[in-house]
């Protein structure tokens, strides 16, 4: 799941070394807090934050092959 | 399939599935086709085990897969070009026709009735195929209301669009 989500932010981004992925799990949710490029925001957001809301769809729908619950966040990376 | 090589924007849309779909790791393979016009690309997955997570309700996760493949394509080639449409066991073809005949029976009840029929809430991707089979149908009229996510078609006679 966390390669999934790798794998499309990285394809998205101009930055792909900045990007760090946070993972916290419990038994039933995972969360994802996914940092990027300062300069790479606007393109893993979107307008309107279509972007975002796509890969959550979509990390949501392989979450549930694997009867998890998925939470993705993004947020700017610091000092970067 | 066509003997032409395909663009590097199909190829690169084709490639975007394909990762997607082994990262999902399904217990069978599932196929990615890839078609290509001068004004069209269409990628169509089938699989030997239902694909409707990768449906999901209303169609949401193959437009939300459709959407990011645009995305990714538009960022490696810099441009738009081709209208890009992503498909799973020929949702999109059943979607249009089902789409097509709820428009058609609301249509009759709005002319029986006089009466302005609103229909659910749909994505505007769907709202587009409504509105264009409607606007085959002689005596109706229809328009678009409420924000996204509710969003829906309104069905009305023509004139009755300022009452509804």
């Amino acid at each position: 799941m966390k390669e999934l989500l790798y794998y499309l932010v990285s394809s998205l981004v101009d930055h792909p070394d900045a990007i760090v992925i946070r993972e916290s799990s419990g038994q039933k949710n995972v969360a994802y807090m996914v940092q990027v490029d300062p300069e790479d925001m606007g393109k893993v957001i979107g307008k309107s934050g279509r972007v975002a809301n796509a890969l959550r769809i979509l990390l949501r729908a392989a979450g549930g092959l694997h009867d998890k619950g998925i939470w993705v966040d993004f947020i700017r990376r610091p000092g970067h | 399939m066509s003997a032409q090589p395909l663009s590097d924007q199909a190829a690169i849309a084709k490639e975007v599935v394909e990762n997607v779909v082994d990262y999902l790791d399904f217990a069978t393979p599932v196929a990615v086709d890839v078609r290509e016009d001068d004004e069209q690309i269409s990628v169509s997955l089938t699989g030997e085990e239902p694909l409707g997570v990768l449906i999901g309700k209303g169609g949401q996760t193959l437009n939300a897969l459709e959407m990011i493949v645009k995305e990714i394509v538009f960022h490696r080639t810099g441009a738009r070009g081709k209208h890009i449409m992503l498909d799973a066991e020929g949702y999109r073809a059943r979607q249009t026709e089902r789409l097509r005949e709820v428009a058609r029976e609301n249509a009759r009840r709005v002319l029986e009735t006089g009466e302005a029929v609103a229909l659910e809430p749909m994505t505007a991707r769907d709202r587009r195929t409504a509105h264009m089979a409607l606007a085959e149908i002689e005596g109706v009229s229809s328009f678009s209301v409420g924000e996204e996510p509710h969003r829906h078609l309104v069905i009305c006679l023509p004139g009755q669009e300022a009452d509804a």
